[in-house]
């Protein structure tokens, strides 16, 4: 058998068995859950507690990360600013004090 | 009737007035006269630093050296760092009259110049303006620092907020490392 005539079968529409519908009523109606015959016995609610506690501290790290570094950008920002603040300060007192020790002959006015 | 509406308007306009006074008592100046020139102007460094900004840095701005101390001193006192610092394509691009809102501020009780020094030239653009003052506050300590450099063509404006000297405030920028203390030649 080739894949083509195995992928032809495997998607082969199939009719449902007639009492399908029945029975799947007759669950509804009786509150029956669906069988759990994949998950482990009371392995459902631990899964999902270790998933809620690794999706918060996935995200509360990520928080914690992203405020340090918005903080440390800050932090190198006003830095920054300050520096050049300063700087001009620096540079204008310079210039000040450079005008007033000159001679008003040597001003050229 | 008279009587009534003039202790309102009086109260009305004591309320107005308190701001004013209020903003004149911390040697904070109004630098927003200054805004229509830097329009105009070629080159520009601005820099804006309220008190909540210099705190919330503070503690990881200054690292641990020998002038740490003197510098974190000087960062508790700071309120304000504001600087204004405009180069202009031609020699006419402000006159004295642009800059006069800001030294009108000046005039406030507290402010004490000291440093003045204005040149007049023959033309209308040559003259020169070089001011300091210092804010005194009601306690007699030190409010506030005001800097201002005009030449044509040239306008540096400096106005740090705060408890401070100048001495200390070189130490800071050592910390940032700016080569030469802060008005060594005016402190020293």
């Amino acid at each position: 058998m080739n894949m083509d005539q195995e992928l032809r079968d495997a998607l082969q529409r199939k009719q449902a068995p007639p009492d399908l519908a029945d029975r799947v009523l007759a669950r509804i109606n009786n509150g029956e859950a669906a069988p759990a015959s994949n998950r482990g016995p009371g392995s459902s609610g631990v899964f999902r507690w270790l998933a809620a506690a690794a999706v918060l501290a996935i995200a509360v790290g990520g928080a914690e990360t992203y405020y340090t570094q918005q903080q440390a950008a800050e932090t190198a920002r006003v830095k920054e600013e300050l520096r050049v603040a300063l700087q001009i300060t620096n540079d204008t007192l310079a210039r000040v004090q450079s005008k007033i020790s000159q001679p008003a002959d040597a001003r050229g006015r | 009737m008279k009587g009534t509406v003039r202790a309102t308007f009086a109260i009305a306009l004591f309320t107005l007035l308190i701001p004013v006074a209020a903003s004149a008592q911390d040697g904070k100046l109004n630098l927003s006269f200054l805004d229509r020139l830097a329009e105009r102007a070629k080159e520009k460094q601005e820099v804006t630093l309220d008190e909540s900004m210099l705190k919330s840095v503070a503690p990881s701005l200054v690292r641990p050296g020998p002038k740490a101390e003197a510098a974190k001193q000087v960062l508790s006192g700071l309120k304000g760092v504001y600087v204004r610092n405009y180069e202009f394509d031609n020699d006419k691009a402000y006159s004295m009259d642009d800059i006069a809102a800001i030294r009108k501020q000046l005039s406030a009780p507290g402010w004490v110049k000291i440093v003045s020094n204005e040149e007049k030239g023959k033309g209308p653009n040559d003259w020169e303006l070089q001011e300091v003052y210092f804010f005194k506050q009601a306690d007699g300590k030190s409010g506030g620092i005001f800097i201002l450099n005009a030449e044509p063509g040239e306008l540096s404006v400096v106005n740090i907020v705060g408890t401070f000297d100048l001495s200390s405030l070189g130490a800071l920028g050592g910390i940032l490392g700016i080569p030469g203390g802060i008005a060594a030649g005016l402190v020293n």
